[in-house]
């Protein structure tokens, strides 16, 4: 009962903050008629609420784990798409810290895997965070990923490695036990309520994992958490008959996907910047493009305005046609620039054709769901 | 030249199209175009040139051209000042390419 008593009393005292967050500036809010201010004020509040169900999440997660009842929601991914995404978000808490990130990939890291990747991710994310947090301004931090192939699986092993504070011995064997922090890390003021490598623990344990830590007093520290998941089935896929607009001003990397698409059965459409996109649209038929891939970051045009510019067309297929972002970084940002734009969703760059199917499919699912 | 192979041929579906890509990158002229912009101290199309190096180097999976040129383009980015020691890595790292791909083309 002690445990459960702790663990209310650290998550409600974490969630004290960022529920202070939403309460102060909706009280703001009340007072401000600046559209721009109040857009501001929103999108903090919408990072306190993402903060908050990260939270609630991993208080499930620790409740579920300590009765071996996680539900894992496996399903297709790319390890080196969750990295490169991880990625994204850790460097801007290192940089606010004036840290660098390193990160490196080996070994089929892009074969697609059936697992948990939200979790995964959250694994990744309280490593990343934790070194950050425990490495002085001016420190490493390094992330890497190595993938190796085992008959039908995929052996993964991820490591964070920084060039903090470090920790000793008797710290290292109660750091997976909830609540436990260095007293070092006390009184350097950093903040925490020491559950983050409890998380860590459970979810590794729940997807059938193992981490390991290794660590000196000012030393740095290196977590290694080593995974095996089955590899997925290759999708099929089929553009047959689909008619593609794809933007992309890097003639190398729109060559490639041009022919990868007309392999697989596709017609394509070449335009060298946004205003080449919107030039194409215009003067093709009614219903001439199924698709347009577009890039986000293009000379004279970027795909941000190239998509107002179509959908804003007085033709019937213009609100219609499904708009994806290419965007080489994954960042909450770029993805709201390009939904605001109109555009359907997003795809990272380099893509992958099996992933552009599955979003097809996806958006066949809703049209389906819809009509 | 520090690449990915596995990714880059999971991507390409064919050693022939990575080959025949990565020769037509000897060629490309987004590298150039890049150095020149630089010594000439035009800060947007250095920003464009490299953003597109990245992205090229990426797909063809060139891990070290990427890490460097990622780099450059996120200092161009940000507007700081050019970084000597960012740049020369970048071109070092291109010329370790020129020569991996140029001793590739040999092989034909």
């Amino acid at each position: 009962m002690q445990g459960a008593d702790h663990l209310i009393a650290g998550i409600a005292h974490d969630m004290r903050t960022p529920v202070g967050v939403i309460a102060g500036i909706a009280q703001l809010m009340l007072e401000q008629h600046d559209a721009q201010a109040v857009r501001g004020q929103a999108e903090r509040i919408l990072s306190a609420c993402a903060e908050l169900t990260a939270m609630i999440d991993s208080a499930l997660d620790l409740a579920a784990g300590a009765t071996g009842q996680i539900a894992l929601l496996n399903a297709p991914f790319s390890p080196e798409k969750m990295v490169r995404s991880v990625q994204d978000a850790a460097m801007e808490l290192a940089r606010s810290r004036g840290q660098a990130l390193n990160v490196t990939l080996c070994g089929p890291c892009a074969r697609r895997v059936v697992g948990d990747v939200g979790r995964l991710r959250r694994v990744l994310m309280n490593l990343l965070s934790n070194a950050v947090k425990y490495t002085p301004p001016g420190g490493r931090i390094e992330l890497s990923a190595c993938a190796r192939e085992e008959r039908e699986r995929l052996a993964l092993r991820f490591c964070v490695r920084d060039d903090g504070m470090g920790m000793d011995e008797a710290t290292i064997a109660r750091l997976f036990t909830p609540f436990s922090r260095a007293k070092e890390a006390r009184s350097a003021g950093i903040e925490g309520t020491g559950l983050g490598m409890s998380i860590v623990h459970t979810l590794t344990q729940a997807m059938g994992g193992a981490i390991d830590v290794q660590s000196r007093p000012g030393e740095g520290s290196a977590f290694t958490l080593s995974l095996s998941l089955p590899l997925a089935a290759d999708i099929s896929v089929d553009f047959r008959g689909m008619r593609f607009l794809l933007a992309e001003d890097n003639a190398i990397a729109a060559d490639v996907m041009a022919e990868l698409l007309r392999e697989r059965g596709a017609r394509v459409t070449l335009a060298l910047d946004g205003e080449q996109a919107v030039a194409r649209f215009a003067e093709s038929g009614v219903g001439a493009f199924d698709v347009v891939l577009m890039d986000m970051l293009m000379p004279r045009m970027d795909g941000c305005a190239a998509a107002r510019a179509i959908r804003a067309m007085a033709r019937p297929d213009a609100r219609r046609v499904m708009i994806i972002a290419l965007t080489g970084a994954a960042t909450k940002e770029m993805e709201r620039q390009a939904l605001e734009s109109g555009m359907n969703t997003r795809a990272m760059k380099p893509l992958r054709m099996d992933e552009l199917a599955g979003i097809l499919m996806g958006n066949k699912g809703k049209k389906d769901k819809n009509s | 030249m520090d690449g990915d192979y596995d990714n880059a041929l999971s991507l390409m579906g064919s050693e022939e199209r990575m080959r025949r890509y990565l020769l037509r990158f000897a060629d490309d002229q987004t590298a150039p175009v890049l150095f020149s912009a630089l010594s000439r101290g035009e800060r947007q199309r250095a920003f464009s040139a490299a953003h597109t190096l990245k992205g090229v180097c990426r797909c063809l999976g060139m891990t070290r051209l990427y890490a460097s040129s990622r780099d450059l383009t996120d200092a161009l980015r940000a507007g700081c000042p050019c970084d000597v020691s960012l740049t020369r890595k970048v071109h070092s790292d291109y010329e370790t390419v020129l020569r991996a791909v140029s001793a590739l083309g040999g092989e034909r």
